[in-house]
């Protein structure tokens, strides 16, 4: 287990590094000055002299290959210096650390909101396939997975902030639950569909089992049946994990925007349109590590249920 | 039977779209002057989608133009027959190639042993921790914006989902009596593969290619939205970042 | 089923807090986008401007039509040469913290200003001569310039920065940017999650504003700001077509419009040979139906654009009219300029066909409409425009390289009518903006002329010939100048417009009042 443990960790570091360098390359090959960009230019515009576009590639090391560049903010992000963002010369850090904690709350509590509803849908779906509360369950799923969410989002806004007044029309971290309920109820909604999917499938697999049917003939009673169902479809979840997670550090830009939530995901969009490199690698790593942990946890967690995972592995 | 039923009723409505879509230069085309009967059935869409006209903005739906105008006055029915083209033909794609590449990498992991699975699980990994809006920002940066390079994109994205689903499957079946049973045998790898493994790791798969459909289309319509970026100042009289029309 | 849901709607009424009276004292507006600096030499974006015009007076401030009024300073005197202008300090003019505003404050920021390293975008272009900066005494100061400028005294309308927090640091990146010292009406007292509060700055010299708080939201969804100046969780917000008429029927808000100083095009590469021939760029022009466009797309709230100035600067010509949507005229002259057309119905001259791609690298969805209209109406005469959509990134680095075919912009200009660095044949790409590689020697001259004259009413004529010989030559097809339509809630009054906006003159949204009825009693 140690081994299998440690061989993953390292795996998991060599996939972080894997996707900072393939960022750094893409966004770097991508037309689009950040100079240009981060001075507001336009076409057309009063635009920043030359010399000052000059002065700012030197002071963010833009004038030096790219090669150099990467080593450097590799070498710098090793001691947890993100550098500074190209638009306004702070630190990464404190952008992310500003930013990060509203994401983190929203995204967090959709996920719990969606698979607190979504595995029970999912296990019953799968007691009872083909009935009518299955059926119902998963037409609706279909249609709000179906939905954009920002035009679920506005819907939400339109009934909950605007007719009933419930909750505010601009997401507020600061005012508790009631200032974030419509962008987590966005996110949980819309990622409902998958999770009831994932659920329904592996449990209804489980069930069936030639060791499901022996537990019944044990007269294991359904509660205890449905529970070791959940454990053995396990495996299942870890790609589920690695899909959802992404956006819970992230986040979701469009729901951002809808709800003006100053999250991650608008910094991520900003920064990407603005080719605001050192920003977008910080956020890279923070949601790559987020991501590769999430995984690394599924991941123990199946080869705990089934340890023939582990000694697969070692072969 | 039930079952049966209500997927005979989906692949209906999937083989619909495809048919539509095809056929959409046929049913949805400017009339021409013959206004019989059997005119409006072969086309039932009399509008070209992108003829407009600025004094028939936001027409309700009538008998004339069956949903509406859109605001350009242009007809919304032809307009969303001939989108489905471009909608569906890179939803299938982008969700096809997704499909061949994820269970062919993910099965391919299960049963080659642990040094594809490191491979796999790397490219997976790196592809899963690869912020998507990146990818689509700087892809429509690279390669103008075309249906060909939204489905390339949206393939990037969603094969590792269909990869992992298969690899955790096919870990599971390689693991089994059954698959075990006939390496003893001395069946080849390529035959473990193909007979034993594939087929089982295949059926957890196919659950999600509806939802790589789904969001391909989604992620379509937002791909304008996404890809393109925002003006700092925006156009006289417009908001800055305004959303798709309809999407 | 039910019970949840009624818990539900327990729980988030019981959040609800209570609304106090002094709420009526506090301006709720919205940004936008998020702010980057707070510095106004280096503000680069519409949400910064917003928040620096409420903290910041500047030497000279522009009135609401767009005339130079006293601000920081009581003067700004050229001397014969209009090499020389002093700078006079108003008597009493503090920073936020106490400390007295200086001439060597005016040193100190025209000196930072200048830097090379200072990304100041726009301002630096009025002191390309500053020649050198003298401190008289504590309140005046004499700026030198090597060569005289018509629109120098424009340069002042500048705000200032503190000398002994910016002198001799890189302005770029001095911390103080985001915790400015305020000289105008409202100081900074927070600025966290989207949210900035402003507050009285008492230690103003003028008179303090009729609002106590000014709390500024970043909400860049504009549907969700709409329903936020809906239910009154914003005060303002700018209203696109079908807000404006959602808006009317609300009681409690008010239209307000301005015409900005600002013009839509469509840039044609004059250097391709299908755009070389002023006729060819004449009928493009003349094929789009500006005047259709105008009523449907923008409910009313645009007019066809009659060249290079919009309305609302004072050199415009209000005489010169746009050119006509006349389909068949622009056949004529693109048959007199000898494109055929040709057997797939493409005109050709030489071998040439008469197509090109245009790039747009927005994604508004107007502009989009306006671009699908004319593209159509381009085909029916014979001229094929295909249609590239850019990431913006992409096509800011296109267009300023000049490698492009046809692209969709709008200018926005500010109060300053020089037209040198838009159409003055010194100002090619890749080093100018005159994107459209437009020549014409009688245009460069009048350009050239105007930047040294002074006087206002022998300038105009020569602004009018230019205009006439720019719109003759067509190097862009001008689309539109725009009205912008805003919504304010009835609870604000006073809300004044110019061609800047509503804000950025004087005294702007720090003249706004409370509604005599939402005092309290």
């Amino acid at each position: 287990m140690a081994r299998f443990l440690v061989r993953r960790i390292l795996g998991s570091a060599a996939t972080l590094l894997g996707v900072l360098v393939a960022v750094f390359l893409l966004l770097s090959a991508a037309p689009g000055d950040p100079a240009r960009l981060a001075t507001g230019g336009a076409p057309g515009r009063r635009a920043a002299s030359s010399e000052a576009l000059e002065a700012f590639r030197a002071v963010h090391g833009l004038d030096r290959p790219l090669p150099a560049r990467l080593a450097t903010w590799l070498g710098a992000a090793a001691r947890l210096d993100l550098g500074r963002s190209f638009r306004d010369g702070r630190p990464v850090t404190r952008r992310i650390a500003e930013t990060l904690p509203a994401t983190l709350t929203v995204n967090g509590l959709a996920l719990l909101l969606a698979a607190g509803l979504a595995v029970p849908l999912g296990v019953w779906g799968a007691r009872h396939p083909g009935g009518t509360a299955d059926r119902v369950s998963g037409l609706l799923l279909d249609a709000l997975f179906s939905l954009p969410s920002f035009a679920l989002g506005l819907l939400l806004l339109l009934l909950f902030s605007v007719q009933l007044r419930w909750t505010p029309v601009f997401a507020d971290p600061s005012l508790g639950l009631r200032g974030i309920a419509l962008p987590a109820l966005t996110l949980a909604l819309v990622a409902l569909a998958p999770i009831a999917r994932v659920t329904r499938r592996a449990v209804g697999e489980a069930l069936s089992s030639p060791s499901a049917l022996s537990g019944r003939a044990r007269g294991e009673r359904p509660r205890e049946e449905t529970m070791r169902a959940l454990r053995r479809a396990a495996p299942a979840f870890t790609g589920l994990c690695a899909a959802l997670v992404p956006q819970l550090v992230a986040g979701s830009v469009l729901v951002e925007r809808v709800f003006g939530l100053p999250g991650t995901g608008q910094l991520l969009a900003d920064s990407v349109f603005s080719r605001d490199l050192p920003m977008v690698l910080g956020l890279t790593l923070v949601s790559g590590v987020a991501v590769v942990v999430s995984t690394l946890a599924a991941d123990a967690a199946a080869a705990v249920a089934d340890p023939r995972i582990v000694d697969g592995e070692g072969t | 039977m039930k079952r049966l039923r209500s997927v005979r009723v989906r692949l209906l409505v999937l083989g619909l779209f495809p048919l539509v879509a095809l056929l959409a230069p046929l049913l949805a085309r400017e009339r021409t002057t013959d206004p019989s009967v059997l005119a409006r059935l072969v086309t039932p869409v009399p509008f070209d989608p992108n003829a407009t006209d600025l004094d028939a903005r936001f027409r309700p739906p009538d008998a004339e133009h069956l949903l509406g105008t859109d605001d350009l006055g242009r007809d919304v029915l032809s307009r969303l027959v001939h989108g489905a083209r471009v909608s569906v033909g890179v939803g299938l794609a982008a969700a096809a190639l997704a499909f061949f590449a994820g269970t062919l990498l993910g099965s391919a992991a299960g049963a080659f042993g642990p040094r594809a699975d490191r491979a796999v699980l790397f490219a997976t990994g790196v592809v899963q921790a690869f912020p998507a809006l990146v990818l689509v920002a700087a892809g429509a940066a690279l390669a103008p914006p075309s249906p060909f390079t939204a489905a390339i994109l949206i393939a990037l994205t969603g094969w590792p989902e269909v990869a992992r689903l298969v690899r955790a499957e096919a870990l599971r079946l390689s693991a089994s009596p059954h698959v075990e049973a006939a390496r003893a045998a001395g069946a080849s790898r390529r035959r473990v593969l193909f007979v034993h493994v594939f087929p089982g790791a295949i059926s957890p798969a196919l659950a999600t290619v509806p939802y790589i459909l789904g969001g391909a289309v989604l992620l379509e319509a937002s791909l304008s939205f996404l890809g393109l970026g925002a003006p700092p100042p925006p156009p006289p009289g417009d908001e800055p970042w305004p959303m798709p029309a309809r999407a | 089923m039910k019970r949840p849901l009624a818990a539900l709607a327990l729980f988030l009424a019981a959040c609800a807090g209570p609304v106090g009276k002094d709420q009526d004292r506090v301006l709720h507006r919205r940004l936008e986008g998020e702010p980057q600096t707070l510095n106004a030499l280096i503000s680069t974006s519409d949400p910064e401007n917003v928040v620096i015009a409420l903290l910041q007076r500047n030497l000279l401030d522009y009135d609401e039509k767009l005339n130079l009024v006293p601000g920081l300073a009581e003067s700004v005197d050229a001397d014969e040469s209009r090499l020389v202008y002093t700078v006079t300090l108003r008597e009493g003019v503090r920073w936020e913290d106490g400390t007295p505003v200086t001439s060597d404050d005016v040193k100190a920021t025209l000196e930072a200003l200048v830097d090379p390293n200072t990304p100041a975008l726009y301002r630096r272009s009025f002191f390309a001569d500053l020649d050198k900066v003298e401190i008289v005494d504590a309140r005046r100061a004499r700026v030198t310039f090597r060569k005289a400028y018509a629109a120098q005294r424009d340069a002042f309308n500048l705000p200032l920065l503190p000398a002994r927090l910016y002198r001799g640091t890189d302005v770029a990146t001095n911390p103080a940017n985001r915790r400015p010292l305020a000289t105008g009406p409202f100081r900074l007292a927070s600025w966290e999650g989207g949210t900035i509060r402003l507050v009285r700055n008492t230690q103003y010299f003028g008179d303090p504003p009729a609002f106590e708080q000014v709390v500024l939201r970043v909400v860049p969804e504009s549907s969700s700001a709409f329903q936020g100046l809906v239910t009154g969780a914003l005060d303002e917000s700018r209203l696109n077509a079908v807000q404006r008429v959602e808006a009317a029927k609300d009681a409690s808000l008010r239209e307000v419009r301005y015409d900005e100083i600002a013009y839509t095009y469509l840039a044609w590469n004059n250097r391709l040979p299908q755009f070389s021939d002023a006729r060819v760029r004449r009928a493009l022009t003349m094929l789009i139906d500006r005047e259709a466009i105008a009523r449907s797309l923008y409910g009313g709230l645009a007019r066809p654009a009659n060249g290079p100035l919009p309305p609302g600067l004072w050199p415009y010509d209000p005489t010169l009219p746009p050119l006509p949507h006349d389909p068949a005229k622009a056949a004529t002259l693109l048959d007199e300029s000898g494109w055929k057309i040709g057997r797939d119905g493409i005109r050709t001259r030489a071998g040439v066909a008469l197509s090109f791609t245009l790039s747009y690298g927005s994604a508004s969805d107007r502009q989009r409409q306006i671009i699908e209209l004319a593209q159509r109406s381009f085909r029916e005469a014979g001229v094929a425009m295909a249609l590239a959509p850019l990431e913006w990134g992409a096509f800011v680095e296109k267009v300023d390289a000049g490698d492009y075919e046809a692209c969709s912009l709008s200018l926005n200009l500010d109060p300053n009518p020089d037209l040198r660095p838009n159409w003055h044949s010194s100002q090619v790409p890749p080093s100018g903006m005159n994107h459209a590689f437009y020549r014409n020697p009688r245009a460069d001259a009048l350009m050239d002329e105007l930047a040294a004259t002074f006087d206002r009413d022998r300038a105009k004529p020569l602004y009018a010939e230019l205009q006439r010989i720019i719109a003759e030559d067509q190097p862009f097809s001008f689309l539109h100048t725009v009205s912008v339509a805003w919504g304010v809630r009835t609870r604000v009054e006073n809300v004044k417009s110019s061609p800047v906006g509503l804000w950025l003159f004087w005294p702007g949204a720090a003249g706004w009042q409370p509604a005599r009825a939402a005092k309290p009693i």
